[in-house]
Formats: C-alpha cells, sequence, structure tokens
C-alpha cells in the first residue's frame, strides 16, 4: 500500500515541477525515438540477409574480374584492365586450375520485356553467354543448348533472383513468393541494341530474341540472363562486327583444392587480374553488416548516455532545489528507503513520459523516411519490409532502454536525497 | 493500580555538534505523561528545536537516554524512527513548511501517504479537520496563497491528521498577534485533547504558559522544571 501512496507522491510532484522536467523529458524523448529509428535500420540490415544468400557458395570456386578501383568496402566498377582470351588462356594454364570458364557479357544495351503473376514487366538488363561446362558439375539445367533456328533461346537465370524477390520485393510490394521452379518453362523477350538508358538507336539495329528459361543456377550472374555462350557470340558479332574481340565480364575459376586456393589466388593476381571468392564476399559483407550494426549501436549508447546524463544532472539539481520538501517527507514520516523510492519512481514515471513522448512521432518517422525514399529512390523498394514496418519488438526495446537509462540516471540523486539530513534542510529552508 | 507509561521521557540527554563536539545540551531531564500539555521555554537558540528534532528522531542524542512513546531513539532504526513519526507523531513546525504547488489538501494529507492505508481514505478527515479550523472556504487554495494565521493552521490539521499519541509545536505562535496567538493555541490544544494526545510546545512566547500543564525551561543547554 505505502507504494502505491509514495508512487502517487512521486507523480503529484512531477506534476508540479512541469518546468525542470521539460529538459530531460525532451532529451529522453530524443534518445528514444533516435534509438527506435536506429534499431529499425539495423533490423533491416539483418533483415536483407545478403550474407546468407551468398555463404552457400563454395570456396574453391573463385571469380576472376579485371582489375577495378576499390574503396574500402565498394567496389567502384572502373575496370583498370580486360579480361579477354587472353586472360582467358593465362588462366588455365596456372597450375592448380582445374577448370575455367569465361562468362561473356554482351557489350550492348539490352532490355527484357515478359509476363510474371498477371503482370507485364519490362527491366533493363545484361546478357552473359556461357559454355555448357561453366556450371558446377551435375548442376547444368537440362535444355541449356545450341536450338534449332526460330526456336525459343534457352536461358538461365540466377537463384538468388528467387531469393531476393522472397525476401525483399514480393512484400514491399504484396506479391504472392515464387518457388524456386516458378520461372521455369516461362517465355519472355530480349530486345537486343535498346534500353530503358539508350532509346534511340535505329529500328534497324534493335533484335528481338524470344527466350525461354531453362532454369535457375547459383553459378550465373544475380545481374542478368545467361545464355548458351553461341547465342551470345553470334549477338556480340551482329551488333559489333567480326572485328571486335569479344570480353568476359569475369572467368570461373574451379581450384582443384581448398589447400591451394592461397597460390591459385596469388598466381592469377601476378597477371593484373582482380579475384573474388563468392565467401570472401560474403564474409566481407557480413563484416560491414557487423560494423555498421556496431556504429549503430555506438550512436545508441552514445545518445542514451548523454540522455542518462543530463536527466542525472536534473534530477540531482532538483534534489538541492527540493531540500525542504525531502525535510519536510522525512519528518512528515518517510523513513531513507521511501525517499529513495519516490525519487526512483519520478525518474521512472519520467522516463516513461519521455520514452513514451519520444516513440510515437519516431514511429511516425520510419513511415514518412520510408514512404520519402521509395518516392525518391525507386529502387528502395526492393528493401526488405522492415524498412518501413512497424516492429513492436523494436518499439518495446526502445521503450525499455529509455526507460532504463532514466532509472540509472535516477539512482545517484535518489541516493543523495535519502541521505539528505532532515533536519539540518529544515533549518536551512526556515532561515 | 497499573503504572501509566510515559510519552517521553529524557534521562541525561545531551547534544553535541561539530568537530569540537561543541555541547547544545547538558544532562537534559524531562518527562512527559500520555495525553499532557506541556511547554518548553527558552530564549532563541537555546536548544528548544533541537529538543524536538530529538524527540521526532530527526537528530540522535549523543550521550544519555532518550525514549519517546517506548521507542529509545538512540538505539532505533531508521525505518523504526519513520515509522514513530508516521503512525503516532504530530510535528508542527516553526515555519509550517507547507510544499508549495500543493492546495491546503494536499498538504494535510501529506503524513497520509507515509502510513500503512491509501491516502485517499483520509481526505474525508482532511476536509472535517480544516473546516474544523475555520478553512472550508481554502480547502483547494495552493499553500502559496494563504495568510500566516491561515498556513498556521493547515500545519496543525497535517499534524493531528493520523491522530497521533504525541505532537510536538514548534513556535506555534511565533509571528502572531494576541488574538491569533489565542486562536492558534486553542486550536491546538483542542485538537490534541480531542484526539488524546500529550502536547509539546517549544516556544518563548510567554503567553503560552498560561494553557499549559507543565512548563520546562531551556537555558545554557539545560532543561529545568519550571
Amino acid at each position: 500500500m505505502i507504494t502505491r501512496n509514495l508512487l502517487a507522491l512521486a507523480v503529484r510532484s512531477l506534476a508540479g515541477r512541469r518546468a525542470s522536467s521539460v529538459a530531460p523529458l525532451l532529451s529522453l524523448a530524443m534518445a528514444t525515438g533516435t534509438t527506435f529509428v536506429l534499431l529499425s535500420i539495423a533490423w533491416s540490415l539483418h533483415g536483407a540477409g545478403v550474407s546468407g544468400l551468398l555463404s552457400r557458395l563454395p570456396i574453391t570456386r573463385m571469380v576472376v574480374t579485371a582489375r577495378q578501383v576499390d574503396l574500402l568496402f565498394l567496389r567502384l566498377g572502373t575496370p583498370l584492365s580486360s579480361l579477354d582470351d587472353r586472360s582467358l588462356q593465362s588462366v588455365r594454364a596456372i597450375e592448380g586450375v582445374e577448370a575455367a570458364w569465361p562468362e561473356l557479357v554482351l557489350a550492348m544495351p539490352v532490355s527484357l520485356v515478359g509476363d510474371l503473376l498477371g503482370t507485364t514487366f519490362s527491366t533493363d538488363c545484361a546478357v552473359y553467354g556461357v559454355g555448357g561446362d561453366f556450371f558446377p558439375a551435375g548442376n547444368r539445367p537440362p535444355g541449356f543448348v545450341h536450338r534449332e533456328p526460330g526456336a525459343a533461346v534457352p536461358v538461365v537465370l540466377s537463384s538468388q533472383l528467387i531469393d531476393l524477390y522472397n525476401s525483399g520485393f514480393a512484400g514491399s510490394q504484396n506479391l504472392p513468393g515464387l518457388s524456386r521452379n516458378a520461372l521455369v518453362g516461362r517465355h519472355f523477350t530480349l530486345f537486343l541494341g535498346t534500353s530503358s538508358f539508350v532509346p534511340a538507336l535505329p529500328r534497324d539495329r534493335v533484335l528481338s530474341v524470344r527466350c525461354e528459361v531453362v532454369g535457375l543456377s547459383d553459378a550465373v550472374s544475380v545481374t542478368g540472363v545467361t545464355a548458351p555462350e553461341a547465342y551470345a557470340r553470334e549477338w556480340h558479332r551482329w551488333f559489333h562486327g567480326e572485328s571486335t574481340p569479344v570480353q568476359y565480364s569475369s572467368i570461373h575459376v574451379e581450384a582443384a583444392s581448398s589447400s591451394i586456393v592461397d597460390r591459385v589466388r596469388r598466381d592469377i593476381e601476378s597477371l593484373g587480374l582482380q579475384i573474388s571468392n563468392p565467401r570472401e564476399l560474403a564474409e566481407k559483407i557480413a563484416l560491414l553488416s557487423k560494423y555498421l550494426s556496431a556504429a549503430i549501436a555506438a550512436i545508441v549508447v552514445l545518445f542514451l548516455v548523454m540522455a542518462g546524463v543530463g536527466t542525472a544532472s536534473t534530477l540531482g539539481l532538483e534534489v538541492t532545489h527540493q531540500a525542504e520538501r525531502i525535510g519536510v517527507y522525512r519528518a512528515l514520516g518517510a523513513s531513507q528507503s521511501d525517499v529513495r523510492r519516490i525519487y526512483m519512481a519520478r525518474a521512472a514515471v519520467l522516463g516513461l513520459a519521455g520514452a513514451t513522448l519520444g516513440l510515437l512521432p519516431a514511429i511516425g518517422l520510419q513511415v514518412v523516411m520510408g514512404n520519402a525514399l521509395e518516392a525518391l529512390v525507386p529502387i528502395a523498394a526492393n528493401l526488405p519490409p522492415s524498412w518501413r514496418e512497424f516492429n513492436p519488438a523494436l518499439a518495446l526495446i526502445s521503450l525499455s532502454l529509455g526507460l532504463a537509462t532514466c532509472v540509472v540516471a535516477g539512482i545517484a540523486p535518489a541516493h543523495r536525497a535519502a541521505r539528505l539530513d532532515p533536519a539540518d534542510a529544515l533549518r536551512r529552508a526556515g532561515t | 493500580m497499573a503504572s501509566v507509561t510515559p510519552a517521553l521521557v529524557l534521562e541525561g540527554v545531551g547534544f553535541a555538534v561539530g568537530k569540537n563536539r561543541r555541547d547544545i545540551l547538558v544532562n537534559a531531564c524531562m518527562q512527559v505523561m500520555p495525553g499532557e500539555i506541556c511547554a518548553l521555554v527558552g530564549p532563541s537558540g537555546s536548544g528548544k528545536t533541537t529538543i524536538l528534532n530529538m524527540i521526532s528522531g530527526l537528530l540522535r542524542p549523543t550521550a544519555g537516554s532518550l525514549t519517546v512513546l517506548g521507542v529509545d531513539v538512540g538505539r532505533a532504526r531508521d525505518r523504526e524512527l519513520a515509522r514513530l513519526r508516521s503512525r503516532r507523531m504530530g510535528i508542527v513546525f516553526q515555519n509550517f513548511h507547507l510544499l508549495p504547488g500543493m492546495t491546503s489538501t494536499e498538504n494535510a494529507l501529506l503524513p497520509a501517504y507515509f502510513g500503512c492505508a491509501p491516502a485517499g481514505e483520509y481526505r474525508a478527515r482532511v476536509r472535517d479537520l480544516l473546516g474544523r479550523l475555520g478553512l472550508a472556504p481554502w480547502l483547494d487554495a495552493a499553500a502559496e496563497n494563504l495568510s500566516e494565521g491561515q498556513r498556521q493552521r493547515v500545519a496543525i490539521a497535517r499534524a493531528l491528521l493520523l491522530r497521533p499519541a504525541l505532537v510536538l509545536a514548534d513556535e506555534p505562535t511565533g509571528n502572531l498577534d494576541d488574538s491569533s496567538a489565542a486562536t492558534i493555541l486553542s486550536l491546538l490544544i483542542e485538537g490534541a485533547r480531542e484526539e488524546g494526545s500529550s502536547l509539546l510546545l517549544a516556544t518563548h512566547d510567554r503567553r503560552c504558559l498560561q494553557v499549559v500543564e507543565r512548563t520546562f525551561v531551556v537555558d545554557q543547554g539545560r532543561v529545568v522544571p519550571l
């Protein structure tokens, strides 16, 4: 019963000190709101699951590309060398390279038009060409062969497309998920020589090609469609002529065993080429994600500590100003622990009010930020829905952190209030 | 005939402060019986408030024995002394110490927050007490808007709220004119008598001596019966 009385007294005395409560209330509100927004961002990063998608790739499988400019974790995409038949021969000659398969990329604008889930869609994409033995043993999709003229061209799509679609796009657009084989057997049309970026090419320079999806593979590039190499060479000649040599986007290399991977890497790099292992990339992304999460955690802690210090100093100042009140409480029957509980309850009420005050606009801000980002950057629609969806667990965590900060900040002032000499406080107030 | 336990017993009580242990009180002895109305008189600074603070357990004697309502103040734990103050003692402070921002009713209700029942249960008694003390029109007035006499009455209501066995009043007539002082004294004494409480007035006002049953004089750090 006495606890209820003390809580009532704490709330009553807080209501009588509105002006001095504003500063800690606002600082806690800001800290809690920021905590919620940052936690939502961290949760979205976690939800994207990119590292999970890549982590299943084998370590002996490496991807060789032309050397590009890197800036920390960002690959700027500016090639410093080219990848051609000579590079392919050099890679194949390295001891320990069991196989090397080039991935030819068409250097031309391409757009794709097709139907999916009853909707006609159009997108720019890249076109790659690979040989049948490009796929890891036994994983070559059936039907991935050169067909007679006039038949649909067999193409393979990256199975990661399905993962990305299901984990992000489908949810954000309220579309049903797709099974891994949902795309197999579907037809679409490639328009070679035109894209949304290069729409003005003469009509006779655009080639329309009907394609059929014959399978999905982890090995092919996620950024386009992959056709048998002979088709890609044929389209290259049609667009660029006989004299222009083909360029490869990458050469996939299989090392004989995991124990020689490091040496093979060094040999390939000595050719002036860049090499990456998909698992290393996954690890890099995971590391980047960890750094970002740590940075976010540090910012959250910083905000909470700042709010805590501000609250502690305000509550401490209040104890000094309320010496008479504390003396009266003690003289009227409050024990030291009663006074401590009153001031802890004050801190808790203040924390709950501040955290709630900060959380409500932060939830609104999250929705506004999500919508604004999608309006400004269309690709943001592909982000996982957790980016802009209200997550009650994160709200509860933020609220608890705000409340805990205030309660911790209230410990020292409450302790000081409890230890105040009541006779001295009353004497000073009377003079 | 059964012996009656005194409400208050001081036996050789001393109180010293500071590094040099300056004596404020030396070998003080006095006794107040249940329902007795007593006064503690002496000039300003003689140590009357110190004695009241020791009796209420806000200060502890540095020598001797002080027993209040059966509780040894020198040895009792903080919680025990707090319980003594909240449930068995009422205090009227020299400067009233009403809390600003609270109404007359809320101020008078304060001791109930440290009792064992919900404070709200005492609301009716507070209103009744304040009404009897002539404050019915000012029940919801903020403490800072009351006159000195009205604040004194609120302080008396606060002291009598939980029907204490012992009421301590520090300079209750301090700055009041004769008429107001007589009214306040009569309210205080009537209230204490109605509740069967002992009353100890600490005062340097000779007007109080006419209405009390026994008087103790505090002088040069010693307490002697008048």
